[in-house]
């Protein structure tokens, strides 16, 4: 378990987070950039200075109201950052064999992980020869992360542990986070913008927004409370719905989705293996209006909305029409010319077409 | 060449190793306090261990003589631990050797400190390594470079002092007469023979010096250029 009350101040920023997290699992931290994912992370592991309290498990890490402070080297904690460091003057084998005796030093049981499980939980046979600097991102992430868990920690903080590998990249490296929790359930804090991570990783969510939890819990509890201005620019042109996952056509490899009361069906290669509610991401490209139900077109999908906004941004050809679906909000870019040959005005009943969408599960 | 001026070269090399070690040992703390603090004092500590790149040694040797004597303070505290004098020995001549070389010692290493990823050592702490294993197996090794340069410039430069030496030193053999000084007792009696070969000998050293300093930054700034 993970328990704590934050307060830090550096400069003009202040963070101010209190949460009590599950004891085995990942809990997405969600965040523009500056809300304080990183800070709560060094604050955490004891980088920053901070105030308040940390407990995990059994063990106290900070209590400023009995002026107790674990020094991070004893805080028993995993921890990756952004951009991974290996020490350059080791090879991949001496890093981890330094992590290992540094755990042994550490607890007087050493570390539970043995060096050559970890080696092959992150099929690092083939690199512990080499030099940090001749390894590629996702190498080096992966040594990052067969180091932090080498270390036996009670905590991990992975703070975007995957931002600077490209996305083909990213789903390789998937499996091996999934596979951290699968063998020893501890808590986990991971720092991210990808909602994938986020649904295949994490079960909870914090939500930080200039330094404060805006919401915390399960992540189909909180992605609600998440709108655009919590998250970069990178993902904010596409939504994200939640969809309640009907059944699963298995001749015509169709998964069908319920929208409040309205259908949608999104082509699957396979079954899914979810159940309930699931985020569903849709680029604001991919979403075409009609004012009248279409018929006889290709699109499966057409969800009868409300206009709730229209945005015409100065010298572009598009504008942004910002949707309403029962509860579920999403938005579609079409050419200034549409929106004035449709006619589309604010509060209007609309179709929106949706080319595709994605399950971010 | 005669067993006085092969005692020279042997007083030299030890004179340039106790000082490279005594100030690697001074100086490695100094470096890592300039390369990391914002205190308002480091600009005078800054200027006051680079000051010896810039002096005379004359002015140098001339203070150096005034602390040492065994009448001042320093002198007297020194011949009521030891019993011998600063002034005129080789303990004297490392104490000098050590202020004169300190530039080349703190400027490299300082450098080297300063280019030291702060996040090798947050990841080391991290990982539950205490001060003296970051020492001893991050910080030293990641800075293998400067901390080389720093030796060897220091090595070399303190075999290369004469100023300093002639005054604090003088010229006793077998005590205080290094290289440096020799090559001026050769030449001042005529004998152009030893003359040669100690000066000779300098220069093919400090030219291999220089060389294998060159070569190891090749890609990295050294502090002194």
């Amino acid at each position: 378990m993970l328990n704590f009350d934050l307060h830090s101040k550096r400069g003009d920023f202040e963070l101010k987070v209190q949460a009590e997290l599950s004891s085995s699992g990942a809990t997405a931290i969600v965040g523009r950039n500056g809300s304080g994912k990183t800070s709560l992370l060094r604050a955490i592991a004891g980088l920053d200075q901070a105030t308040g309290k940390i407990h995990v498990n059994d063990a106290t890490w900070l209590d400023s109201s009995s002026s107790i402070s674990v020094p991070t080297r004893k805080r028993k904690l995993g921890y990756v950052s952004q951009t991974p460091k290996l020490f350059p003057h080791m090879s991949v084998a001496r890093n981890l064999q330094f992590a290992f005796q540094l755990a042994a030093n550490r607890s007087d049981k050493g570390s539970t992980n043995t060096l050559s499980g970890v080696i092959t939980k992150f099929e690092l046979e083939s690199l512990l020869d080499r030099k940090p600097t001749t390894l590629s991102g996702g190498e080096t992430s992966r040594v990052a992360l067969a180091r932090a868990l080498i270390s036996d920690p009670d905590l991990l903080l992975l703070d975007e542990p995957l931002s600077t590998i490209d996305v083909d990249r990213k789903r390789d490296l998937l499996p091996y986070l999934e596979g951290i929790l699968d063998d020893r359930p501890l808590p986990m804090l991971y720092v991210t913008h990808d909602f994938t991570e986020v649904a295949r990783l994490c079960t909870d969510a914090l939500v930080l927004r200039d330094g404060n939890a805006l919401a915390s819990g399960r992540v189909d509890e909180v992605i609600h409370s998440i709108s655009d201005i919590d998250l970069p620019e990178l993902t904010t042109k596409s939504s994200l719905i939640n969809a309640e996952y009907v059944s699963f056509d298995e001749q015509l490899y169709l998964a069908y989705f319920k929208i409040n009361d309205q259908a949608m069906v999104i082509p699957m290669s396979e079954s899914p293996h979810f159940k309930g509610m699931v985020p569903i991401r849709i680029q604001d490209r991919d979403v075409a209006i009609a004012t009248t139900k279409p018929v006889n077109t290709s699109m499966r999908n057409a969800l009868k909305c409300r206009i709730l906004e229209i945005e015409q941004p100065p010298d572009s050809p598009f504008a942004l029409i910002r949707l309403k679906c029962g509860t579920e909000r999403f938005r579609a870019t079409i050419t200034r010319a549409s929106m004035q040959e449709l006619r589309l005005q604010e509060n209007a009943v609309v179709y929106a077409l949706i080319k595709s969408a994605t399950l971010e599960a | 060449m005669n067993s006085a001026n092969l005692s020279a070269i042997w007083i030299t090399i030890q004179l340039a190793a106790v000082t490279t070690v005594v100030l690697f040992l001074i100086g490695a703390p100094v470096a890592w306090w300039l390369a990391r603090t914002q205190a308002k004092g480091k600009s005078v500590v800054e200027a006051l261990t680079t000051l010896p790149l810039v002096l005379p040694p004359t002015v140098l040797g001339f203070y150096f003589l005034l602390l040492f004597n065994p009448h001042a303070p320093l002198g007297t505290f020194f011949v009521w631990i030891t019993g011998e004098t600063l002034t005129f020995t080789f303990h004297g001549l490392v104490l000098a050797s050590v202020i004169y070389s300190m530039p080349f010692m703190i400027q490299p290493l300082k450098v080297a400190f300063e280019q030291l990823d702060q996040e090798l050592l947050e990841t080391a702490k991290v990982l539950g390594a205490n001060a003296w294993t970051t020492i001893l197996k991050v910080i030293l090794p990641s800075s293998v470079r400067g901390v080389l340069t720093a030796l060897v410039l220091t090595f070399a430069h303190t075999v290369g002092e004469f100023g300093v030496v002639l005054m604090i030193g003088g010229n006793i053999p077998r005590e205080t007469r290094v290289v440096s000084i020799a090559i001026y007792e050769n030449v001042e009696t005529l004998n152009y023979a030893d003359a040669h070969l100690l000066a000779g000998g300098l220069l093919v050293f400090s030219f291999i010096t220089l060389v294998f300093v060159y070569s190891w930054n090749r890609r990295t700034r050294i502090g002194l250029n």
